[in-house]
């Protein structure tokens, strides 16, 4: 068992909101959403956007895993207004997945393969690291806090839980969202979490590895 | 001969305009949404840095137009019109 799950955690943190997206389905904390799903993935991920009635252009400019982060963030931080309980720089982001940005990586690299058509694409090439998104979502939620960015096989609940205690136990950060998010070819699949200090009487999840499994397994089970 | 000369930069811009749609992803917009004359940064279009190194591409890949001065992009990129203007000029 790795060091971290040993570690004893005092908990007070709470999941106060969560979001989920798979293909013809997204879950904002619990409540099923349908969305019809064709087989391709771009035109689901425009077709939700357009149901939000938001207008943001900058969505169309994104890339795949951006576009799939900057939805989840919509569906998480409805209804929450994060400016009237936080200062900016209060809030992380604590992400992983596990493809990282290879889609996009893919696709610049068949920009510049051929040496007689080598015309890498800046709109393209701009979008080669994963951590890109969380810039995204920065911008959109106006978030300030530290962010980070993980790789790993799978997600790592019991890492991920510890290091958001550890981030909010040892630092000025008040809040965070934690964060699942993976495109490539063979599929996507997204995951977020607002974890916030709340009165325990009032938290209906602590961040718990337990906690962020339960629902994500809900949600793939469905 | 004006008329030839108008018939090919009417088309050129309208080429121009669907090839800006199409490169810089601005799928809410269509061709008629474009002013020719209007500014494509700042207050008109409000393209970004990215879109003006997309642009440069743009310029060498479909029209074999190089440019290296960031000054002279300046002028050729203000509007649909002075990229066509521009085109017409040194292809």
């Amino acid at each position: 068992m790795p060091q971290y799950y040993s570690r004893k955690m005092t908990n007070k943190y709470c999941i106060t909101s969560f979001s989920m997206i798979g293909k013809g389905k997204v879950s904002q904390n619990g409540l099923m959403k349908k969305y019809a799903y064709t087989g391709d993935d771009l035109l689901y991920l425009k077709s939700i956007y357009k149901s939000l009635g938001i207008n943001y252009p900058k969505f169309y400019k994104m890339d795949p895993l951006c576009k799939l982060a900057f939805l989840s963030g919509e569906f998480l931080l409805e209804g929450i207004d994060l400016k009237s309980k936080y200062d900016p720089s209060q809030i992380a982001l604590v992400f992983s997945n596990s493809a990282s940005s290879l889609f996009t990586d893919i696709n610049h690299t068949n920009t510049i393969l051929d040496p007689d058509q080598y015309f890498p694409k800046p709109a393209v090439f701009v979008y080669t690291l994963p951590n890109i998104m969380l810039g995204e979502l920065s911008i959109r939620h106006t978030l300030k806090g530290e962010n980070v960015f993980f790789v790993s096989r799978q997600f790592d609940a019991g890492f991920m839980s510890e290091y958001t205690h550890d981030l909010l136990n040892t630092t000025r950060l008040k809040a965070c969202i934690v964060g699942w998010v993976d495109y490539l070819d063979q599929g996507f699949e997204s995951a977020m979490f607002l974890i916030e200090n709340m009165d325990a009487a009032k938290c209906g999840d602590l961040l718990s590895p337990e906690n962020l499994e339960e629902k994500i397994h809900t949600f793939a089970n469905l | 001969m004006p008329i030839f000369k108008n018939i090919y930069m009417e088309a050129l811009i309208k080429k121009l305009k669907t090839e800006i749609i199409e490169i810089l992803n601005l799928e809410d917009l269509e061709i008629d949404d474009i002013n020719t004359d209007d500014p494509l940064f700042n207050e008109g279009l409000g393209l970004d840095s990215i879109d003006a190194l997309e642009l440069i591409v743009l310029m060498e890949k479909e029209y074999g137009i190089k440019i290296e001065d960031p000054a002279e992009g300046k002028k050729i990129f203000h509007s649909v019109k002075t990229m066509a203007e521009f085109i017409s000029k040194n292809q």
